[in-house]
């Protein structure tokens, strides 16, 4: 080869590569602040697009020297090498090899500390699973402390992840407030110095610690502008309130009663409140479970108009529509409820969408010059009564309406008396035997639980609170056993004994004899 | 906390061993010998072949049999000089730097600090010195060839043998010396990141009834322990992160100071005699095995409580020359509960010491709570009683022959103890942790050797990248050769490579069997023809894996004396035949020649 020509070959790549740089710095230039006599700089495209959606490192949390070396160490396999170390992480969990895996875990994470479900798995794995596998609480307790620690070294890593911090406080408040030892876990949380720090003794509760991580969540979404990814907002939201509810019964059920019983149910009173009233983001469009009255209203009254341009007109398309069915449906639908077997049930269901006569059928069957009205007036109700559903669905979902009855009934005086009695008769009955002490503070308890029950019937519905009852119900009657007298009836808390009581099982026949 | 699998002792490994290796080594040397005169005959005709290949192997033999140690060590030498000239100091400076960063990487509120510094300790060594084998023992020799320098050796009265033998000679003592200067480093560093003390935190301190007095130590090292103070001032801060604390009081006017000793029972080497198990299950039946709880690993078997289900340990050379302060035993047992029950409390269960020969005569049962993943020592004295009250001596009644049965029971009923043979044993003393670390070291040293002469024989006729994958190809494998047992012998669940592929494909179950068809009989006849193969050849492979015993060390066991003579006769046996392949296989090249 000439070496002329080779020459400048190698002179037309050094150009060619020297103006493929251009744009390369153009696109990869970094962004730099501005400083004293200093203009800052938005950078190259990259820099803006990282800026715009958030990603750069900066954003997301602390930079770690152990973490950038690790990443680095792998030369850009650290995918493989993370998979290698979950392999090791099961089989570590497989032979019971706790430190290993917690090692293990922390090797994961340095690798990739922006991975989110690496942090909430594995926070999760070690309070939950990993705990268990220790006899000893206190041990089970150190594994659940050591997975919100991880979970903390996770927000610290990811500042701007909603769920992480969400998964925090989800395990200080249900491991902690939850477990088959939750009264030997809350002892030791209170006492727990070291992860409390400065924190005051009253505010070392599992649920309230929990809620500040709920509200630190929440934070991030409503006023520094992350999206909530991967979670139903309605439950995302009702955690801070809930956490406040299960505080305030968890201290009942632990002995407080009077004035900071009465405090923690106003706040949880307050916090439902402010959870109903909140704008709920959801893709069947904005609600608020507050609204689910003014929905009702607005509904129907948009029915009632419309009904009212023709007011026998739903009758007549409904004759009309049941009319085109086989007479053996029609003389189904006519017939008296009362008679139906199951299958007919069944086949009214079946049924329902051909005779169902709907806001836009009365609309379009209307008189021509009526008929623009009903429209408007169809679409209306239409809208309303999606709104409706859609509300009353969530409400359903949280139980809002039961939670809001027994924050305001859980204020009353009577209901903090009912329970300060109950527990004090559950005192004098289990700690010192004492029984007439007990009957007497069960009798008064039972009295005030009728007033609260008699002002928010709805509460007797609840499975908690009956169970609870159930249980103190049970050892008065005990109580009148051993007093050799019989159980009143009525019982003065008859109805929560229905609700609740499971059924007797059927009486074996008696053998005919020979 | 568990004892891996025993090593074996030497008096009984050998003889079979030695078995194993020279039929192994003569098949082999067989099949070079007869592929070699075949190779002869077809190059050199069927008179000049066999006369040539004879004088090939005479002079083969007769190199190997009239090495001169002079001329080894002065190729050794020139190896040693080499790697220093290569800068296999940097890797020396690597190993610095990671312990001066080291930590980062080690949590220090882990729940074993000492099983953690060890094993990241020894890993990293284990690298970085394995790194600086492949390294040093691949390049050497193709880079002479290479670069004709080794013109300047074959031109001396050096023959191939010494060569070959000097070379890995050298750069094993090269990593040598960096793994005893690496060792050293370790050692100080262990002992010196687990070294801490605390402080009795005053204001925690609370009087029990007796004068007693219960509380916590401050944080230090990521934990602190609760304390508990008899009425004379001195006390114990109790185990957590597998380590304790002694207590003492001194007076300094009317202030009383505690003082916090140093840490106990963290870098340990216990000496485990371990006996032969038994069970017997709800019934009272005699087996080998108890339940299952379902857990996945299987390394337990579950006695239930509150049955005629018990663990029984049957223990040999139980002596007063032995055990003169009465007998240690040591429990590391598993806990199942299939209810709650008291969560505030652990599962009672109780030890009963008897006469293997007479069950009839035993020991008052000793009742105990359980301390799951926790090794909890019990001494029994001398002097003994039983259930009624009478003396028992614990050598003359019990174990009068130096055997004597340890009975475990658990108490409470659906609740359930689970123990392998290596869970309960006698702690006949504790060796030194030092040495024991300097045999977990032979270990890496070992494996550094047969890397080595890996390295160098496959340099003989390989350039140096594809020698250097080969090596590392070995050393993968080496560490591998359990999972490549277990394949080549059909044990690993969902079949062979074939089937594991369709199992993978078709996202099928790894427990049910394939459907029968064609494609199945297929892959499973495939599978087993690659299997027969694999255990063919897997012999071959050097097991690596074994000569480590990091787990032994950081588990705190001694690694017995017994086993590293085992694995260095092993190694012996690797890297003999490894020698004479490298030996012959240079020879075969015209530059040695």
């Amino acid at each position: 080869m000439n070496p002329r020509r080779s020459f400048i070959r190698k002179i037309v790549y050094l150009v060619a590569i020297a103006v493929l740089l251009v744009p390369l710095a153009l696109l990869g230039q970094p962004a730099r602040s501005a400083g004293p006599g200093r203009q800052g700089s938005p950078g190259g495209l990259l820099a803006r697009m990282r800026l715009d959606a958030g990603m750069s490192q900066a954003n997301l949390g602390e930079l770690d020297p152990t973490s950038e070396t690790m990443r680095l160490a792998t030369l850009g396999l650290r995918g493989v090498a993370a998979n290698i170390l979950w392999t090791k992480a099961f089989a570590a969990q497989r032979e019971e090899d706790w430190s290993t895996l917690s090692a293990t875990y922390e090797q994961i994470t340095n690798l990739m500390p922006n991975y989110i479900t690496a942090w909430r798995n594995q926070a999760w794995n070690l309070a939950y699973n990993v705990s268990v596998e220790w006899d000893d609480y206190n041990d089970r307790y150190f594994w659940v402390i050591k997975g919100i620690n991880f979970g903390r070294e996770g927000v610290r890593f990811n500042q701007r992840a909603p769920l992480l911090r969400w998964e925090v406080g989800w395990i200080i408040s249900q491991k902690i407030g939850r477990a088959d030892e939750k009264v030997l876990f809350r002892r030791l949380f209170r006492e727990d110095d070291d992860f409390h720090g400065e924190r005051p003794l009253p505010r070392r509760d599992n649920w309230l610690v929990g809620k500040e991580w709920f509200l630190q969540g929440i934070d991030l979404v409503d006023n520094q502008g992350v999206a909530l990814r991967g979670k139903n907002p309605v439950v995302f939201y009702t955690d801070p309130a809930m956490s406040q509810i299960y505080y305030a019964t968890a201290i009942e059920e632990e002995g407080t009663f009077g004035e900071v019983a009465m405090v923690a149910w106003s706040r949880a009173a307050e916090d439902w409140q402010a959870f109903g009233e909140r704008q709920l983001q959801l893709s069947e469009g904005d609600i608020r479970l507050v609204d689910f009255d003014l929905f009702l209203d607005l509904h129907q009254q948009k029915a009632q108009a419309l009904h009212e341009l023709q007011p026998d007109l739903q009758a007549q398309l409904f004759e009309a529509k049941v009319n085109l069915l086989p007479e053996a449906d029609q003389e189904l639908i006519r017939r008296e409820p009362k008679d139906y077997t199951r299958e007919e049930i069944e086949r009214l269901y079946e049924l329902q969408p051909e005779v169902t006569v709907t806001y836009q059928d009365i609309a379009e069957n209307l008189p021509t010059n009526l008929r623009p009205q009903g429209r408007e007036l169809a679409r209306d109700a239409q809208i309303y009564l999606s709104k409706l559903d859609t509300i009353d669905n969530y409400r359903n979902q949280v139980n809002y309406l039961y939670w809001k009855t027994r924050c305001r009934a859980e204020t009353e005086q009577d209901a903090l008396d009912a329970r300060r009695l109950i527990y004090e008769g559950d005192r004098a009955y289990v700690d010192r035997g004492n029984l007439d002490v007990a009957r007497e503070n069960y009798e008064a308890g039972f009295e005030k639980w009728r007033v609260v029950f008699d002002k928010y019937p709805k509460l007797v519905e609840d499975v908690l609170t009956g169970e609870e009852l159930l249980k103190t119900i049970g050892r008065y009657n005990e109580i009148l056993e051993r007093a050799d007298e019989s159980f009143p009836e009525p019982f003065i808390l008859q109805d929560v004994l229905d609700m609740h009581l499971p059924p007797l099982p059927p009486e074996e026949p008696v053998p005919a004899g020979p | 906390m568990i004892i891996e699998a025993p090593l074996p002792a030497f008096a009984d490994w050998w003889a079979g061993a030695a078995t194993w290796w020279l039929i192994v080594v003569g098949l082999l040397g067989a099949a070079v010998l007869v592929l070699g005169l075949i190779g002869a005959i077809v190059r050199q005709g069927p008179v000049a072949g066999p006369r040539s290949f004879v004088r090939f192997v005479g002079s083969a033999l007769g190199d190997l049999v009239r090495m001169s140690p002079r001329r080894v060590g002065a190729i050794m030498r020139l190896a040693v000089l080499e790697s220093v000239r290569r800068m296999v100091l940097a890797v020396f400076v690597v190993f610095i730097v990671i312990l001066l960063f080291a930590g980062w990487y080690l949590d220090p509120g882990t729940n074993e600090p000492a099983k953690l510094y060890l094993s990241f300790l020894l890993s990293t060594t284990s690298y970085l010195v394995l790194l600086l084998a492949l390294l040093l023992s691949v390049f050497s020799l193709p880079n002479d060839i290479r670069n004709r320098t080794i013109y300047t050796v074959v031109t001396k009265p050096v023959r191939p043998s010494e060569l070959v033998l000097g070379r890995i000679l050298g750069f094993s003592l090269i990593g040598t010396a960096m793994l005893a200067a690496t060792g050293i480093a370790s050692y100080v560093f262990v002992v010196r990141g687990l070294d801490h003390t605390h402080e009795v935190v005053v204001d925690s301190l609370v009087a029990g009834d007796s004068g007693n007095l219960t509380g916590r130590t401050s944080l230090d090292n990521g934990h602190r322990h609760e304390v508990r103070i008899g009425a004379d001032g001195n006390g114990r801060a109790d185990v957590a992160q597998d380590h304790w604390h002694s207590i003492t009081a001194q007076q300094r006017g009317t202030e009383t100071i505690y003082e916090v000793g140093p840490p106990q029972g963290m870098l340990e080497a216990r000496v485990p005699i371990v006996g032969t198990l038994l069970f017997t299950d709800r019934q009272g039946r005699v087996g080998e095995t108890a339940q299952d709880v379902g857990k996945e690993s299987k390394y337990r078997s579950w006695i239930e409580g509150g049955t005629q289900g018990s663990a029984m340990y049957t223990f040999a050379g139980v002596t007063p020359e032995q055990f003169p302060d009465g007998l240690p035993v040591e429990l590391n047992l598993g806990v199942f509960r299939t209810h709650k029950g008291d969560v505030s409390k652990g599962i009672l269960g109780s030890i009963i010491l008897r006469n293997p020969d007479n069950p009839e005569i035993a020991a008052a049962p000793l009742n105990f709570v359980a301390e799951e993943y926790r090794s909890d020592l019990k001494r029994f004295a001398r002097e003994l009683t039983t259930s009624d009250g009478d003396k028992l001596d614990l050598f003359a009644d019990l174990a009068p022959d130096g055997r004597i049965e340890v009975k475990i029971v658990c108490l409470e009923p659906g609740q359930y103890y689970g123990m392998a043979p290596t869970d309960v044993y006698l702690r006949a003393r504790d060796a030194s942790f030092a040495g024991n670390m300097f045999k977990a070291y032979v270990g890496i040293w070992l494996q550094m050797v047969v890397i080595t002469a890996i390295g160098v024989t496959l340099s003989t006729f390989l350039n140096a990248a594809v020698a250097m994958l080969g090596t590392f190809a070995l050393i993968l494998a080496g560490f591998a050769r359990g999972f490549i047992d277990d394949v080549a012998n059909n044990q690993v669940l969902g079949g062979g490579p074939l089937e594991s592929l369709i199992r993978l494909v078709t996202q099928a179950n790894v427990s049910t069997p394939l459907e029968p068809g064609l494609s199945t009989t297929i892959a499973q006849t495939f599978d087993d023809l690659y299997q027969g193969l694999l255990r063919a050849v897997v012999e071959l492979i050097p097991d690596l894996g074994v000569l480590s015993q990091v787990g032994r060390l950081a588990n705190g066991f001694n690694i017995p004396a017994d086993g590293v003579a085992v694995h260095m006769v092993m190694t012996l046996g690797y890297v003999a035949p490894i020698f004479v392949a490298g030996y012959v296989l240079l020879k075969m090249r015209e530059v040695a020649g």
